[in-house]
């Protein structure tokens, strides 16, 4: 059973939803185009609370996440949180995770529609004393993203937010609500994302939606693979793993002891056999997941993995996996469509394209 | 104690604009830009060709031939400086009693980056100048270097105003100084952030312009001022600091550390931002400071914001960086004494917001009450606010108890409290030969080598890349006793936790490397050094990995610093001015301070240190970082925390001799112990045992021995922890509390190692190659430092 968003009944009319893991997410609230310009280029509103979140407490807090997570988080202090991932003993990813340090412990928060899996895998783990608590039934996330979200941000909240660096956090007010602010953005882009309890985040996501415009999964979706931003739903799937998915930049290898850190050097010392590659077509055609890519018109080198049409672009951008041997920019491969047979495939090198927000000072 | 309105009573200042105050304040208030062509110094290949250079300066007004050719031009500055404050103050040092006369002096490098042709001597670089004045008046109280490069002038005036709140001097001069060295214009030059113009602050705003010479004020209590009827020229009446936790050399863009300052200094005062009349900002005319200040302002003062008067100096006189905190003081004391704003010069119309910057041109208004602002590299912001004769408010404070509730060491003897403990405790001596450079060509003297670290457990690997050596020990230290204390804070309050530093010279190795460069040429200057080669920058990396933004200065008076820092966090603590602080003390073992010693031929053994002995040889150089937490003793029992110890009383004192030795009588120094005993509300019958400085060079060993003799007695027990650790200078003090600490804590005195012959005619209870076991209520830590400086602190068990 799919949860729905608190935010839900203040979506505006039209709204198209879809489901990813346990969530119910709005995939479309207008058009692609327009939500989509509104995170490349001025300020999009996202309800991100199909992110689980997930409270852990406990003396034992700090070891037991340790011992899960692929990055350390010995350094983490109330300001500032970190992504990585977390693995099963064979190295397979489980989910990509933030951490946030609190006072009495850390929030772990999920990728999208992953808060009860996630939630469930960490429970049968833990040893006694770790206690979890799944904050989805009292707070909900609400997100700023584009390259003049900050904007807003100063306009709606306390103007030093603005100064937040990337990866940081902040314990912030609104309206008189405690909210946690964080400065991480999905899409390249500037990114700000706020937690908060459930009745304020309605009030927020209403007060937000009269300057900034609601965009969808859909959009979401699209942006976060024009910069790579990995998506473990659409990318990962049975036969993924780090190497192959090209997760290695969420592990730490000089980190010692956590779970799937053994298998992932196995994995590293036997090298990889597949590896993911990015890509473009032209045009606007769909490619989906398993179609076939192609060299020199007859071998079979690999698959894609998850494409979609970028309107900034107005081409297809995708990753493929492919043989390793094949896993470099510019070559010219092709890639099999189920109605107009072999379409020229362009390996390139991410990001897509480059976001505005690389270049817009926040001032 | 009470907080109470510290008096000025005299200011002097040497700057660009004026070889005396009332000069160059005349010239200041008609908005007079001093900036011209470097004459000293060749510039050429650093695209920048001017500063705020003091010009007609006449030290042999104030010194011999033959002290001016010895001293650097930064100390000159200061002594010429501190003798026209004390002129204007009407005070007499000869009928001041000398023990309760200090100087506190702010610096940005020292003269570590200043050439010194009589005296080629690294070690004591950073402080010789505190020392020079110190020297040249011949006062005797407490003695303090302050190095947090562009705010040590502002701190310095809190930390001697503090030793007025705590009645330990009657008088103290207090001020900055720094000169212009090649060193600091090629690091601004290859930073790109000079402006080839004569800076404009908060319009144009296209990079700094820098400046020397120095600011010494004369502070008094206002009651002792009053009674001997000085004319009480402004009040200084509260001081704030905090760090930044944010970038190396950037300020945080949003204002947060710099209104923290602010606050904090608004706060002491027991005033509000609406009582704030006039700002002498920062004003470094760099985009990225002028963009902060403006944040900054906003945060503080809200909409008052934009109608308070606020100036830049600099714009006249060029950024004076460890002087610039002081003359901007004196400036702010003088704009409260004559009812006028001094303007920002150079200021462009075109550029002009809804702030007011004083354009130009100077104004009348009513100035009761200022405040100055200073923000630093390595995140290190001061602000203090002085007011008009009459302004300020006393308020009583009920002291807090101060304990010790986390250590953390690195070094020759272990990494952590644990392994620390447990090689004190087994009597062994890591010392040995330097393995790290080549000390052959030395003569191979002994030394304490820090087993190479890496960043696991420490620090993420893209930050501990950017240290070096002091800034990872220091960050290892810290994070150690953090854990080890186990507190675990909210925001809010990791925004009060306070970093106090101590050192001796502090990131020398990114100066000397980022100085070589520098002299080849601009290809050779690497720009990624520079920030680092500031003496507080350990501190700030320990903010940084931390994320602390509580009260923040960096000590550097030799082998005293971290027993300094060790006082000035208690002093935050026991005022109820911050719950936790981690004080901080280190230095490495560097090739050029080793080298320097060992060519002084008697400092360095290369057999074994024998502290106390009779055939001492020597002493041995050695790398150590070592932090504590200091915690409010409420704060720790409302957490139930592990206590080590408690900070009690302090005593501080210094001779005016030459740089090695100290006064052979022991005056000084036994008036710190005798204080420290004093302020502790106990008698020296009390003391369980005593950590001696004793580092085996039998001139400073006899002094000490002599003075416990006197103060102390001889039963009661002495060891001396550098027989093991070694000479740690800026660490010293603070391994001498970890000594303290196990006597306390667990009633063992770790022994002084390889005293075979004890000084004969001195006797003291040695104890010897083996720990003793005893019960220790209190306990003496001693510290020295060249120059003769001592500082004397009293620990007691919980």
């Amino acid at each position: 059973v799919a949860d729905v968003s608190p935010l839900a009944g203040l979506y505006p009319d039209g709204v198209k939803t879809e489901v990813i893991g346990d969530a119910v997410v709005p995939w479309s609230f207008s058009s692609l185009d327009e939500e989509h310009g509104a995170l490349r280029q001025s300020t999009g509103l996202l309800d991100f609370s199909s992110l689980g979140r997930i409270s852990i407490t406990g003396t034992g807090s700090m070891d037991f996440l340790q011992s899960q997570v692929a990055r350390d988080i010995a350094y983490l202090f109330p300001e500032r949180c970190l992504t990585t991932l977390l693995m099963d003993d064979d190295a397979n990813p489980i989910d990509i995770v933030v951490i946030y340090k609190v006072q009495g412990g850390y929030i772990l928060e999920t990728s999208m529609g992953r808060g009860t899996e996630t939630l469930a895998y960490l429970e049968e783990r833990a040893p006694a004393g770790v206690t979890f608590t799944d904050l989805r039934s009292t707070n909900a996330a609400v997100a700023l993203e584009g390259p003049f979200c900050w904007q807003l941000v100063s306009q709606v909240f306390d103007p030093q937010l603005t100064g937040l660096t990337y990866q940081g956090v902040q314990l912030s007010e609104w309206e008189g609500h405690e909210i946690l602010v964080s400065r991480l953005g999905f899409t390249g882009e500037y990114g700000f994302k706020f937690d908060l309890p459930i009745d304020a985040a309605q009030k927020l996501w209403s007060r937000l939606a009269e300057e900034a415009k609601p965009v969808g999964y859909e959009a979401i979706e699209v942006a976060m693979l024009e910069v790579r931003q990995p998506m473990l739903h659409r990318e990962v799937g049975a036969d993924g793993n780090v190497m192959r998915c090209g997760l290695n930049w969420l592990v730490e290898l000089e980190k010692d002891d956590y779970a799937g850190r053994e298998a992932l050097m196995a994995q590293r010392d036997a090298g990889p056999d597949v590896l993911p590659v990015s890509f473009t077509v032209e045009g606007n055609v769909a490619l989906p997941a398993g179609a076939k890519v192609t060299a020199a018109g007859e071998l079979e080198i690999g698959a894609v993995v998850h494409s979609v049409y970028s309107p900034h672009l107005s081409k297809v951008v995708g990753v493929a996996r492919v043989g390793a041997e094949w896993a470099a920019s510019g070559l010219e491969l092709e890639v099999e469509h189920a109605t107009e047979g072999a379409l020229p495939l362009r390996t390139v090198s991410a990001p897509f394209l480059i976001p505005l927000s690389w270049r817009v000072p926040i001032l | 104690m009470e907080k109470a309105p510290v008096a000025i009573t005299g200011i002097g200042v040497v700057c660009a604009n004026g070889n005396d105050t009332e000069e160059a304040w005349k010239n200041i208030v008609a908005g007079q830009c001093a900036i011209g062509d470097i004459e000293m110094l060749d510039t050429l290949w650093m695209g920048v060709r001017i500063a705020g250079e003091v010009r007609g300066f006449e030290p042999l007004r104030f010194l011999e031939p033959d002290s001016v050719e010895a001293m650097v031009r930064s100390a000159q500055f200061a002594i010429a400086a501190a003798h026209e404050a004390l002129d204007q103050a009407g005070l007499d040092v000869a009928s001041i009693d000398p023990l309760r006369a200090g100087v506190v002096m702010g610096t940005c490098q020292g003269s570590l980056a200043e050439v010194r042709p009589a005296k080629p001597h690294i070690i004591d670089s950073v402080h010789v100048s505190c020392d020079e004045v110190a020297h040249h008046f011949g006062l005797r109280g407490p003695r303090t270097m302050v190095s947090t490069a562009c705010s040590a002038g502002a701190n310095a005036l809190g930390l001697a105003r503090d030793r007025l709140w705590s009645d330990e001097a009657d008088v103290m001069l207090a001020g900055g100084c720094d000169s212009l060295t090649f060193f600091s214009l090629s690091g601004f030059a290859i930073m790109g952030s000079l402006d080839t113009q004569a800076c404009s602050p908060y319009s144009r705003s296209e990079g700094l312009t820098l400046g020397e010479g120095a600011a010494v004020l004369v502070l008094e209590p206002l009651a002792k001022a009053k009674a001997r009827g000085a004319t009480v020229i402004a009040e200084l009446l509260g001081w704030g600091t905090s760090a930044d936790a944010y970038h190396a050399s950037a300020p945080d863009p949003t204002g947060r550390g710099a209104a923290l300052a602010m606050r904090r200094a608004i706060e002491q005062a027991g005033m509000s931002p609406d009582d704030v009349d006039y700002i002498n900002g920062h004003g470094t005319a760099t985009p990225a400071n002028d963009g902060m200040e403006r944040k900054a302002m906003r945060t503080t003062f809200g909409e008052r914001a934009t109608s308070i008067p606020c100036s830049s100096t600099k714009s006249m006189i060029g950024h004076m960086l460890g002087a610039a905190g002081a003359v901007e003081a004196a400036v702010c004391a003088l704009a409260t004494r004559d009812d006028v704003v001094p303007p920002t010069a150079n200021f462009d119309m075109e550029k002009a917001d809804d702030f007011d910057f004083v354009p130009n041109q100077a104004k009348q208004a009513k100035v009761d009450v200022a405040i100055s602002n200073n923000y630093a590299f390595g995140g290190s912001n001061g602000s203090v606010l002085l007011a008009k004769p009459g302004k300020g408010r006393v308020s009583a404070v009920d002291f807090e108890d101060v304990v010790i509730t986390g250590i953390g060491a690195v070094g020759p003897l272990g990494i952590g409290f644990d392994a620390w403990r447990q090689a004190m405790l087994a009597g062994e001596c890591p010392l040995g030969e330097v393995t790290e450079f080549d000390a052959a060509k030395y003569g191979n003297p002994i030394g304490g080598q820090v087993p190479k670290l890496d960043a696991k457990g420490f620090a993420p690997g893209g930050a501990w890349r950017k240290m070096d050596t002091l800034g990872r020990h220091c960050v290892a230290s810290s994070r150690l006793a953090w854990r080890e204390s186990g507190l675990d804070l909210s925001p809010s309050a990791m925004e009060g936790v306070g970093v106090i530093f101590g050192t001796n010279v502090g990131s020398i190795e990114h100066t000397e490397m980022f100085d070589r460069g520098a002299r080849q040429g601009a290809t050779a200057a690497n720009p990624i050094l520079f920030p680092n080669a500031v003496l507080n920058s350990a501190a700030g990396q320990v903010c940084m990995t931390l994320g602390l933004r509580g009260p923040t200065v960096t000590m550097t008076s030799g082998g005293v610093s971290s027993a300094l820092a060790l006082v000035h966090a208690a002093d935050l603590i026991r005022r109820r001015e911050a719950d936790v602080v981690l004080v901080m003390g280190a230095d490495t073992l560097y090739e050029t301070v080793f080298g320097t010693a060992a060519l002084m031929g008697n400092l360095l053994t290369t057999e074994k240190v024998r502290p106390f002995d009779e055939k001492a040889s020597g002493t041995a150089f050695s790398g150590t970082a070592v932090t504590v937490v200091l915690e409010s003793a409420s704060h720790a029992a409302a957490r139930s925390a592990r206590t080590y110890a408690r900070v009690l009383g302090w005593g501080m004192a210094g001779d005016a001799f030459d740089f090695q030795a100290g006064n052979s009588s022991g005056v000084e120094w036994g008036e710190a112990m005798r204080m420290a005993v004093e302020r502790s509300s106990i008698t020296p019958s009390d003391l369980g045992y005593i950590a001696a400085a004793a580092c085996g060079v039998r001139a400073v060993d006899e002094v000490e021995a002599g003075a416990i003799n006197k103060v102390i007695g001889s039963t009661t027990p002495v060891s001396a922890p550098k027989s093991m650790a070694g000479e740690t200078l800026g660490a010293a003090g603070l391994v001498n509390a970890i000594a303290a600490i196990l006597a306390l804590d667990e009633g063992t005195i770790v022994p002084t190692v390889n005293l075979d012959n004890p000084i004969a005619d001195i006797p003291l209870e040695h104890v010897r190659g083996e720990p003793m076991r005893r019960e220790v209520s209190h306990a003496l830590v001693n510290s020295v430092g060249l120059g003769g400086n001592y500082v004397s602190v009293v620990l007691g068990r919980v």
